[in-house]
């Protein structure tokens, strides 16, 4: 395979001769004429987010200071890390319910393990072991057995629900070390670590999505395993590679959990399980629209919270702020569905 | 093409470096300043001397309860107790160790059902009770609303059905069951209301997360908001968060860091359960924000945090094994037919003035050896 990013010809409508064999560089990045309406499809959330942010700075006195946005960023950082990681299985046509309990789990074998005076390193490392069994058990069933993968993820995080309580014998793991604290907690330009990191991962991921073969391998694989496998795709070391992936990335957002609450509470996992899924979803109707994409995660998160929260400054109670989301879910997601009916495909099903 | 990505990557370092020297670590020695009340007016001086007494009753040591009647537990062999409780969090794990404890003390088995939450669980856990024909069970913070049909069913089989830590002591007893064994909750959100009155000179701007969803904290918040309006409607504030109780860890960090914005003079953050402080905490940090935590229960890691000062106070009950053992004792006294003995789960409001080492010998010192109060009335 060919990692030029050239821009193939047009697809030619004449046959093509005998002596010329049939090639596709599915490498390359496909360029189209500008359309308004592609581009209106494109951008119309993120504009969204931003007349959002405009009319709450003219109508709410808090949306003029900056700490409203950190604080709003900051409470979603750790749904924004979640997000981003379900989009790794998420392209390939699967899922991994599994990684909020990954999360916790993890979280909760280092802070036990440092709690029974084990070093530091040895802790971090269990816990990334743990992601990574994770992820190669789910890869084994999945990809190797062919269970389907909301069935199989779905026991893993029950599985990992039960770790957890075990691990913690069901009770709140406190004095976390100061080390893990200031790891997701210490502010950079009034920021929080975990914010960062949550930032660096929309930055890798976006760069591995759109500028690599793998981000286009993954989107085949997403669109038609069979063709993918038929023009030379390893889809089967792809996908297994993904779900360690994404057991790794889960471990690594328990380690920064840990250090975020300060504190390990086993019976969390459920509250984590299917936020990251809603923002991946809205997300994949914007900028890269039918294809579940980093940048859209965060956009679609952001709305979300900007929304909820003028929804809370102007003293909507709780369900107003479920109804919101939930909405607001259904209707990007309708939206984005009938603009790839009309395209004729789209990825995000 | 390798020289732009090699300046892009020197900028991107400087810039990384750049940063780091702007780095503000989350640990280290930052302490809430105590409030002054030398400057009180007249109103607030009042109101602090009015709850006063109140907070000092409340802080005081808690004498032991334990049964004042003898128990023939011999009517009880081969009988079985369920224990059911709304979910298996620490609270409960650490109670049905004591019950665990009690039953094995009196030669009765004991099953637990752990509900999970879900109320197709509470009511499995009943019917599954019923069928197996329990002698009596414990039901552990579960409405009883949502379980009727089961408890009319156990109420027909004749067993006894416990509502545990589900509402005041002064509440009517729902229909299906035969007692109410809890706190007073309404009480315990007024002591706490006075106790951040006093320490503030009656000037709190307090927020109170709570969920509609649970009885008992919705009790505890209007216990709060009462003590407030009664006592200091005037310089003082309160605002109560209502939390979607399935998303508490997110719905905390969402709507309290909005507050903290909304209103940036927050000097008390008053979750009404001790398992909701690790949500509280890096709101406050990220916020930059000194507000003194409060929470009720007990549970040692939040005893530990006030240690640590951490977190400012809790109400906190006796050891929760404790309340395992009061929560057998009436059950068995229903199955055998003896008298109640009517038990209060007392509190004790625990702040840095009387916490101590934080262990339950130093806060409840007339709990230590409590079982044999217990083995003593059974004859064991």
């Amino acid at each position: 395979m060919s990692t030029s990013t050239s821009t193939p010809p047009a697809t030619s409508t004449s046959a093509p001769s005998p002596q010329t064999p049939l090639t596709h560089d599915f490498t390359s990045a496909t360029k189209s004429r500008f359309s308004a309406a592609a581009f209106t499809e494109r951008w119309a959330l993120v504009g969204g987010l931003i007349v959002l942010v405009i009319a709450c700075i003219i109508i709410f006195p808090q949306f003029r200071t900056a700490s409203l946005f950190t604080t709003m960023i900051n409470a979603q950082s750790l749904v924004l890390l979640l997000g981003l990681t379900a989009t790794v299985i998420l392209r390939l046509g699967d899922f991994d319910l599994s990684i909020a309990q990954t999360m916790v789990a993890t979280g909760a074998i280092v802070a036990q393990l440092c709690k029974l005076g084990v070093p530091i390193p040895v802790a971090i490392a269990s816990g990334l072991a743990l992601g990574v069994v994770v992820g190669l058990v789910n890869a084994l069933l999945v990809v190797r057995v062919g269970v389907d993968s909301f069935i199989a993820t779905l026991g893993s995080f029950t599985a990992l629900a039960g770790l957890s309580y075990l691990i913690t014998n069901s009770r709140i793991i406190s004095g976390i070390p100061d080390g893990f604290i200031n790891f997701a907690r210490s502010q950079i330009l009034g920021i929080p670590m975990i914010t960062w990191y949550a930032w660096i991962l929309v930055i890798v991921l976006w760069y591995v999505y759109q500028r690599t073969p793998l981000g286009r391998y993954s989107l085949f694989i997403g669109g038609n395993r069979n063709a993918a496998r038929l023009s030379g795709i390893p889809v089967n070391r792809i996908r297994a590679g993904a779900y360690v992936l994404s057991g790794l990335l889960a471990s690594f957002i328990g380690i920064c959990f840990i250090g975020y609450f300060g504190a390990v509470d086993p019976s969390v996992g459920g509250q984590y399980m299917l936020q990251p899924f809603a923002a991946a979803f809205l997300g994949a109707t914007t900028i890269a629209v039918g294809r579940f994409n980093a940048f859209g995660t965060v956009a679609a998160l952001y709305l979300l919270t900007v929304g909820i929260t003028a929804l809370q400054l102007l003293g909507g109670q709780t369900w107003v702020s479920n109804v919101f989301y939930g909405v607001a879910l259904m209707v990007a997601v309708t939206a984005a569905k009938l603009a790839g009916n009309r395209r004729g495909g789209g990825q995000a099903k | 093409m390798k020289l732009p990505k090699l300046a892009a990557g020197l900028a991107l370092a400087a810039g990384v470096t750049l940063v780091l020297a702007a780095c503000t670590p989350a640990t280290g020695g930052t302490s809430a300043a105590s409030t002054s009340t030398a400057d009180l007016t007249a109103a607030q001086t009042a109101c602090v001397a009015a709850v006063k007494a109140d907070v000092t009753a409340a802080s005081a040591d808690t004498a032991l309860v334990a049964p004042t009647a003898p128990l023939d537990l011999s009517a009880l062999s081969g009988k079985t107790v369920w224990f059911i409780t709304v979910t298996m969090n620490q609270f409960s794990t650490d109670m049905a160790t004591g019950v665990q404890a009690a039953a094995d003390a009196a030669g009765v088995k004991l099953t637990t059902y752990d509900g999970q939450g879900q109320a197709n669980r509470f009511n499995e856990g009943i019917e599954q009770a019923v069928a197996q024909g329990a002698g009596g069970i414990i039901l552990v913070g579960i409405d009883p609303s949502v379980v009727s049909a089961s408890l009319a069913d156990a109420a027909a089989a004749g067993i006894p059905v416990q509502n545990n830590l589900n509402g005041d002591p002064s509440d009517a007893v729902p229909t299906g069951m035969y007692d109410n064994l809890t706190s007073d909750f309404t009480k315990d959100g007024e002591t706490e209301a006075k106790w951040a009155l006093i320490d503030s000179g009656c000037k709190a701007d307090m927020v109170s997360l709570y969920s509609s969803s649970v009885a008992v904290w919705q009790k505890m918040f209007d216990g709060a908001q009462s003590v407030f309006t009664k006592y200091c409607a005037t310089d003082c504030k309160l605002t109560g968060l209502n939390v979607d109780i399935a998303n508490v860890s997110t719905d905390i960090g969402s709507q309290l860091g909005t507050a903290l914005q909304k209103d940036q003079n927050v000097d008390y953050v008053y979750p009404v359960w001790d398992s909701a402080v690790p949500f509280v905490s890096p709101v406050l940090a990220a916020a930059n924000s000194k507000a003194k935590i409060m929470s009720r229960d007990g549970l040692q890691v939040n005893l530990d945090a006030i240690v640590a000062g951490t977190q400012t106070m809790t109400v906190a009950m006796p050891p929760t094994a404790w309340i395992g053992w009061a929560a057998f004792d009436d059950v068995a006294r229903k199955m055998t037919g003896a008298a109640s003995q009517n038990y209060v789960i007392p509190t004790r409001l625990i702040d840095p003035s009387n916490i101590g080492d934080g262990t339950a010998a130093t806060l409840f010192p007339n709990y230590t050896g409590y079982e044999s109060a217990f083995t003593t009335a059974w004859g064991k």
